[in-house]
């Protein structure tokens, strides 16, 4: 089964599912990796996302449905021949080598002469910026610097694909920054196909060319960090990514595309993709970004007032939380650009919460 | 903080209570090496005047020759076939399901409540039975049966610490399966097989009451060869015999931990 589609993506996922007992946990699941695309996985804990990554690896086969690796099949390939390269979440460096060791080791699996497997060993170690090392151990090395020899050692075989499994999970904050500037760029420079796993929102956002967003075994949505941020395909990819304010109203009027929505005593419009069977009456959630909404002195036929909550500076913006007296909802978080709302926004001081934009998120009310 | 007031009551207690323990274990193998040195044909304590002669005696006395090599080739032989049995066990008992799993570890361990000197009489009545001479290899598969659980211990508790990842990292690199056990499974498991193989050495080699049954005059072991000597004789070669135990079996400890890396390789970083 070699269709073009297929031999046309780095890797390919075609109706590929997984249950473990009677738990589910992949549901028959399609997604291609473009050549030298890095493809996030996101989602929480449980979502399936892990599982997926086995599965390309070959750790776990699939109950159903075929995964190729560029264009070629490998549901009954093993792990060793699959010719991926993999980085752990605990990096998983072999305790019992020196850094040399392991970064050389898929080459001498490989069988490479030695002297070749020196100079490529090298090489890998300037890509990764950690020369001087080669004896140590890994218990000898900083967190940081195992992570490089892991990353070294995964690309010096020349994988046909990179398989990331939450590498940045076990760095300082300062630290995974900085690493995750450097793996994308590292990934772009080789061009190489990638598929990361991560439970964290904004490192899929800052680092992905495409993501998909899962949860309970299924992807609900495969998309630029743009695409995904701004147009979430349903209630999960919305509340998912990024911070949002959930707050209820109801359908006023309808035209072709457009909804008009009575939040509190004001009004804001909403696209229809998500409401094609709704009618006036209708309750709603709108869905609307911290950023998406201002703050503004209390008045009528202001959609919400309340009270300031608390003014966080944040540095480069403030985030003001409302306390907002709408039954089901506690304070609405606010993102103001620039240092000066802090003084203006005190505890305590009423305030009108009013939209920034035109055009909202709204879904049906859940349940 | 934290430290017990030594002049109260409580902390004069806890301080007694420490010096005995430690004097009740040094004690005996003290007044052994003390009395292995008297002159005399006596076990009396202390020895008048200090001598060597023991020392030559239990060296020098034949069956105490035999039964030291009859053991070391029994020790070789059972910790080793333990082993090997009990690492493969232990590695089934950890990475695959099967049916009376439970049963198996448990008649597996069982050689832990069954005493001793049932094993051995046991095995005396099936080598009548089948009318197998009491040679070496009955003495052996005894003891295979009475070290394996700590040799199973040992492994199993080695592969329960052992990160999977590990092997996983290595089938991703390329590594067919015995290429991965040879590489990363068994160097990193190594510590737990060698702790495993001495402790059933040291074991085996100082066992009496089932070998008491199993072991002929031809193949009787060293604690056997002592205990008959006592039964006949009552002079400090014993005790010379004890000193030299005590000295072989340090030395070998000593040895495990200097040139097999045994503190080194423990003290490895543990992934997770």
């Amino acid at each position: 089964m070699s269709s073009s589609r297929a031999s046309s993506s780095a890797v390919s996922l075609n109706a590929v599912s997984k249950s473990f007992g009677a738990i589910a946990a992949l549901k028959a699941t399609s997604l291609d990796i473009r050549p030298g695309e890095l493809m996030t996985l996101l989602g929480p804990s449980g979502c399936g996302k892990t599982t997926l990554l086995n599965i390309v690896a070959g750790f776990l086969s699939a109950d159903a449905g075929d995964v190729a690796i560029e264009g070629q099949r490998v549901n009954d390939v093993p792990t060793f021949q699959r010719q991926i390269g993999m980085m752990f979440q605990s990096y998983a460096l072999f305790p019992h080598m020196t850094v040399e060791a392991n970064v050389g080791y898929g080459l001498k699996m490989r069988g490479m002469p030695r002297a070749d497997i020196h100079r490529r060993v090298q090489d890998a170690l300037v890509l990764v910026k950690l020369q001087g090392l080669e004896a140590r151990k890994p218990s000898q090395l900083s967190g940081g610097q195992q992570q490089r020899i892991a990353l070294a050692r995964a690309l010096v075989i020349e994988p046909k694909v990179l398989l990331l499994d939450e590498p940045f999970s076990a760095l300082d904050k300062s630290l995974r920054g900085s690493m995750q500037i450097e793996l994308k760029d590292i990934q772009r420079k080789l061009g190489i196909a990638t598929i990361f796993v991560t439970h964290d929102q904004s490192e899929a956002l800052s680092l992905s060319d495409r993501l998909a967003v899962m949860s309970e075994g299924v992807i609900r949505q495969v998309g630029t960090p743009h695409e995904v941020y701004a147009d979430p395909a349903d209630r999960f990819v919305a509340s998912f990514i990024g911070d949002v304010n959930v707050i209820p109203g109801v359908i006023e009027s309808l035209d072709d595309g457009r909804a008009t929505i009575r939040v509190g005593n004001g009004h804001v419009g909403a696209s229809r993709t998500h409401l094609a069977d709704a009618a006036p009456g209708t309750p709603v959630d709108v869905f609307v970004r911290p950023e998406q909404i201002t703050l503004a002195a209390p008045r009528e036929e202001i959609p919400l007032t309340g009270k300031v909550h608390a003014s966080v500076f944040q540095g480069g913006h403030t985030d003001v939380l409302v306390d907002v007296g709408v039954e089901g909802m506690s304070t609405v978080l606010v993102r103001l650009a620039g240092p000066a709302h802090v003084a203006r926004w005190a505890k305590g001081a009423p305030v009108g919460v009013v939209f920034a934009v035109d055009t909202v998120l709204a879904f049906p009310k859940s349940g | 903080m934290g430290s017990i007031a030594l002049h109260t009551l409580p902390g004069r207690l806890a301080r007694l209570s420490v010096v005995a323990v430690i004097g009740f274990l040094i004690l005996p193998p003290l007044v052994v090496t003390i009395a292995a040195f008297n002159e005399k044909a006596l076990l009396s304590f202390p020895p008048e005047r200090l001598s060597l002669r023991w020392f030559a005696r239990a060296l020098t006395y034949e069956d105490f020759r035999a039964g030291f090599w009859n053991g070391l080739i029994v020790t070789l032989w059972a910790s080793s076939i333990a082993l090997a049995i009990g690492a493969a066990f232990a590695f089934a008992l950890d990475r695959y399901e099967f049916r009376l799993k439970r049963t198996i570890e448990t008649i597996l361990l069982s050689s832990l409540i069954v005493p001793h000197f049932t094993i051995g009489l046991g095995f005396l009545i099936i080598a009548a039975q089948i009318g197998m001479a009491r040679g070496f290899t009955v003495v052996v598969t005894a003891h295979v049966i009475l070290v394996l659980p700590f040799v199973l211990r040992s492994v199993y508790v080695s592969l329960r610490n052992f990160d999977r990842r590990l092997e996983q990292a290595a089938e991703s690199l390329g590594a067919p399966p015995a290429r991965v056990l040879l590489t990363v499974t068994v160097p990193l498991l190594l510590p737990g097989l060698v702790s495993g193989w001495l402790l059933a050495a040291i074991l085996s080699f100082n066992e009496f009451t089932a070998s008491l049954f199993v072991t002929g005059q031809r193949t009787q072991t060293l604690p056997v060869a002592m205990y008959n000597y006592v039964r006949e004789y009552a002079d400090p070669s014993m005790a010379a015999i004890s000193v030299l135990y005590i000295a072989a079996t340090a030395a070998l400890l000593t040895f495990a931990n200097l040139y097999l890396g045994l503190g080194k390789v423990l003290n490895v970083e543990q992934p997770r």
